[in-house]
């Protein structure tokens, strides 16, 4: 059995007090052995938490309909993408993505959501991060279940979430790690009688005791600790540049794991602040600084992950979109469908794809939200196929994505 | 001569300190079996609320401030750090030390349920008055005035835009006229629904609640006009009558006939928090902070009765949730300790003291439970699931090492009881948490570290 393979290296780890200034090379399995460009994909999703306004990430450039329904609140689009009538332009605030969109290396899906018209916050985002796993605090997660349909061995840092929670996505990845800095990943213990000690603690439990879920979390990150122990004589690359922001900073933990050759295959980070009830704005505004956090973190991104260019797919969505119409406060308010945005070597850019179902009053979902016609989970299994997922129908139960044709080639397990 | 207390005396009153006083301190235990459990909580469901739950005697800057955001950013937002941090660390303090747990425990949890985040806006200079004068004040009282309280809280009335909605302009003549830079006190130009939404899906009748979209928009109008009065200076509620949309509106099958003003929203107010639905959430969501992840039913079901019949009577609801069965006492401890929780529970029972007021919160900054920076409207999560992975048991034990090597600047050292029997500390000891505490050469800080770093103190 691997995990007491692995306990009984860990064991073998802590009984000598030299382990640690030893650099002991564990190679931690990666996902297909396959070398060269592509071959070892990474995903980094992005959750816009707070129901992204997808109409001012992405207005629908000539839309009549939206100038009156949202006037003060639309921001003149200095990029576009190619899509449904005049096309989609792109908020202003994201402009550091322009080298992305003009290599044609963004993509973005439109009035996509939510089968279900759910305009809650917590509901709306537990049921993207099951995507159509039955309810439940012990379902698991759809990155959770790509992951464990793709290629590859579990391993310490194969999947991380760059914050102080893990994601309800990755719910169920018992080795799923979740820290703001990579400097965090230290063993609290000093000598090696307390190392022993704590390698004690965390043994293996029945599963009837309660403290089994917490025995375990602790076993996974000693290994974790340990893999990054065994690199540390190559020391983590930097990541410079930055935004100081939430999302910066989680974004530039991801980039350095990625950069250490650790094995990183799938990574998550939260991006907050737009649920835009208030003073949404239009070039300045609340929405204007959510959109510039974003654009200027995934652009540090893409630059501190140049060497992994060619493996690197971001994909960026949100619970929902919000309505058309402006509200009483300069700002919207809770609506349905929503825009995602994907960017990457893998991705076949410079368009919308999907079905639009168009803004006019008589063409929105209960008068007054954009329709959603594009489910979410068909962007989620564009992330899944590039992981290299084999089996669809074990990630996105009861649904069959048609495909929305985004990645430039589908990634097979076979490469 | 009294015979001395059984184990089972002994188990019943950790498991209640456990659960309703964020752990034992020392010495507690054989207080509270002496006492017998079920009299304990009794006692402290009976017992009148400290007279520092009006006055909060902490070291609270007061609400009103020095500077406005518009005289001196910087000073502004330096004054609301300093707000808040005293806000959450003096909630950690009252928590540690207070002899009314259950109290603190039920503050904590209305915080939770009525979560207001710090990091919007204006929020800062809000709250101290929010913990003041109306967490405090009602944890234990009615649910009603509660719920009352905080909706008429200039905290919440900005956390959830209400005090910026009003009845939509009739004419075109008002065509959006600008919303750039800082809101001016002029008229909205219509409705907000994020109070209205939240109001129906968290504070009372719960997301399966029973309402819809069409519910979220009326209640949403029944509210334009609650707002808040000199928010920069002295900070009130105020209803503005000409911002309040006067038409009869349609509310979860019932009408209300317009033109009733302020009174319309008190009335919905009092409907919602005497709702059966409202009453089914609020016992599920009591019998999962008291009881389990997954609660039993008949609990939940009972709990929700003595709602009803008490009028949201907290203290008879958790009377019944807690003493009118006997869930609170059966199986394992099976509830994993919010970081909140962790954090109190390991000072109480080790007699470590912050020697500053932020050393505490520095290691619920980490583990992502901070007083008021929740950043949903939702509150933190309150199961396993949401709270442990590697990364959280990384971040749990570096902070017991650290609180157990006397070493941290920050906090007291433990005692000496502590030190010399850190097994003592723990509810119950599993095979493998003994043979750690056993493992040769350890330092009695060590030891320490380890039983509170066990999987056994992450429980309760």
């Amino acid at each position: 059995m691997r995990g007491l393979t692995r306990r009984a290296l860990l064991r073998g780890m802590v009984a000598t007090a030299a382990a640690w200034q030893i650099p002991l090379v564990v190679r931690p399995a990666r996902a297909g052995a396959a070398s060269g460009p592509g071959a070892n994909p990474l995903l980094v999703m992005v959750f816009l938490r707070g129901g992204a306004d997808g109409l001012a990430l992405l207005p629908p450039l000539g839309d009549g309909a939206l100038e009156r329904a949202r006037g003060p609140l639309l921001a003149k689009p200095t990029l576009e993408l190619e899509g449904h009538g005049g096309g989609f332009g792109l908020h202003p605030a994201l402009g550091p993505l322009a080298p992305l969109l003009k290599d044609g290396r963004l993509a973005a899906v439109h009035a996509v959501g939510l089968p279900e018209a759910i305009r809650s916050h917590f509901e709306a985002q537990d049921a993207c991060e099951r995507a159509g796993a039955r309810e439940g605090a012990r379902t698991e997660g759809w990155l959770a279940r790509a992951i464990a349909a793709a290629p590859g061995e579990p391993a310490a840092f194969r999947a991380v979430a760059a914050g102080t929670q893990r994601p309800r996505s990755l719910a169920g990845d018992p080795r799923a790690l979740a820290f703001e800095h990579v400097e965090d990943l230290v063993i609290p213990a000093h000598s090696p009688a307390a190392q022993r000690a704590l390698a004690e603690l965390h043994a293996d439990r029945p599963a009837t005791d309660p403290g089994a879920l917490f025995a375990a979390a602790g076993r996974e990150a000693l290994e974790a600790v340990r893999t990054l122990e065994a690199h540390s004589s190559a020391a983590l690359p930097d990541a410079d540049s930055f935004p100081r922001t939430p999302l910066g900073q989680r974004l530039a933990t991801i980039a350095r794991l990625a950069r250490a050759d650790l094995g990183l295959v799938a990574a998550s980070a939260d991006a907050e602040g737009w649920d835009t009830h208030v003073g949404q704005g239009a070039e300045d505004g609340r929405f204007a600084h959510a959109a510039q956090d974003l654009g200027a973190s995934l652009a540090a991104l893409f630059r501190n992950l140049e060497s992994r260019a060619a493996d690197l797919l971001v994909v960026a969505v949100s619970e929902f979109g919000r309505t058309v119409a402006i509200n009483g406060s300069g700002g919207t308010d809770h609506g349905r469908g929503g825009a995602a945005l994907l960017l990457g070597a893998p991705v076949r850019g410079g368009r919308v794809a999907g079905a639009w179902p168009g803004t006019s009053p008589n063409e929105r979902e209960d008068g007054r939200d954009l329709r959603v016609v594009n489910d979410v989970r068909e962007v989620l299994a564009e992330a899944a196929r590039h992981l290299g997922a084999r089996d669809l129908s074990s990630v996105f139960p009861g649904f069959s994505p048609r495909g929305l044709g985004l990645l430039r080639a589908p990634n097979s397990s076979l490469t | 001569m009294r015979e001395p207390p059984s184990p089972q005396a002994h188990a019943d009153a950790r498991r209640a300190l456990d659960r309703l006083a964020f752990g034992p301190a020392p010495g507690q235990v054989d207080k509270v079996a002496e006492q017998g459990a079920r009299a304990w909580i009794a006692e402290q469901l009976a017992r009148p609320l400290p007279l520092q739950a009006l006055s909060l005697d902490l070291d609270l800057p007061s609400s009103e401030l020095g500077v406005t955001m518009q005289e001196d950013p910087d000073a502004f937002r330096e004054q609301a750090r300093e707000i808040a941090v005293a806000l959450a660390a003096g909630r950690v303090a009252s928590a540690v030390d207070s002899d009314h747990p259950l109290y603190e425990t039920m503050v904590d949890f209305w915080a939770n349920h009525f979560s207001v985040f710090v990091r919007k806006g204006m929020e800062p200079i809000f709250l101290p008055s929010y913990e003041r004068d109306v967490l405090r004040p009602f944890a234990l009282g009615r649910f009603a005035d509660l719920l009352r309280a905080t909706a008429r809280h200039p905290a919440m009335l900005f956390y959830l835009d209400n005090w910026r909605s009003a009845a939509p302009q009739p004419a075109e003549s008002a065509f959006f006229p600008s919303f750039q830079g800082q809101a001016k006190r002029q008229r909205p130009e219509g409705l907000n629904e994020n109070y209205a939404r939240e109001l129906l899906e968290l504070h009372t009748l719960g997301v399966d609640g029973g309402y819809t979209q069409h519910d979220v928009e009326q209640v949403a109008r029944v509210f334009t006009g609650w707002t808040i009065d000199r928010p920069r200076r002295a900070p009130a509620f105020r209803f503005a009558p000409a911002w309040h949309d006067t038409g009869p509106k349609f509310v979860l099958g019932q009408a209300i006939a317009g033109g009733q003003g302020v009174e319309e929203g008190e009335a919905l107010l009092s409907r919602l928090a005497a709702h059966p639905s409202t009453a089914a959430h609020l016992a599920r969501k009591l019998a999962r902070r008291f009881l389990a992840d997954d609660p039993p039913r008949a609990a939940v079901e009972r709990t929700a009765r003595r709602f009803l019949s008490s009028r949201g009577d907290v203290r008879a609801t958790l009377h019944a949730l807690l003493l009118d069965g006997d869930e609170l006492f059966e199986g394992p401890p099976g509830k994993v300790k919010s970081p909140f929780e962790l954090v109190v529970s390991a000072l109480r029972a080790t007699g470590v003291r912050p020697k500053l007021p932020r050393a505490a919160l520095a290691a619920l900054m980490k583990l992502g439970d901070v007083p008021y920076l929740a950043p949903t409207p939702a509150g933190y999560p309150d199961t396993a699931e949401r709270w442990i992975d590697p990364g959280a048991a990384l971040e749990r034990t570096r902070f017991m090492f650290a609180l157990a090597s006397g070493r941290n600047p920050a906090l007291s050292a433990p005692s000496d009881a502590a030190l010399a029997a850190p097994e003592a500390l723990l509810a119950t000891l599993s095979e493998s948490t003994r043979r750690a505490l056993d493992t040769a050469g350890l330092l009695p800080a060590e030891r320490l570290g380890l039983a509170l770093a066990s999987p056994e103190f992450q429980l309760r």
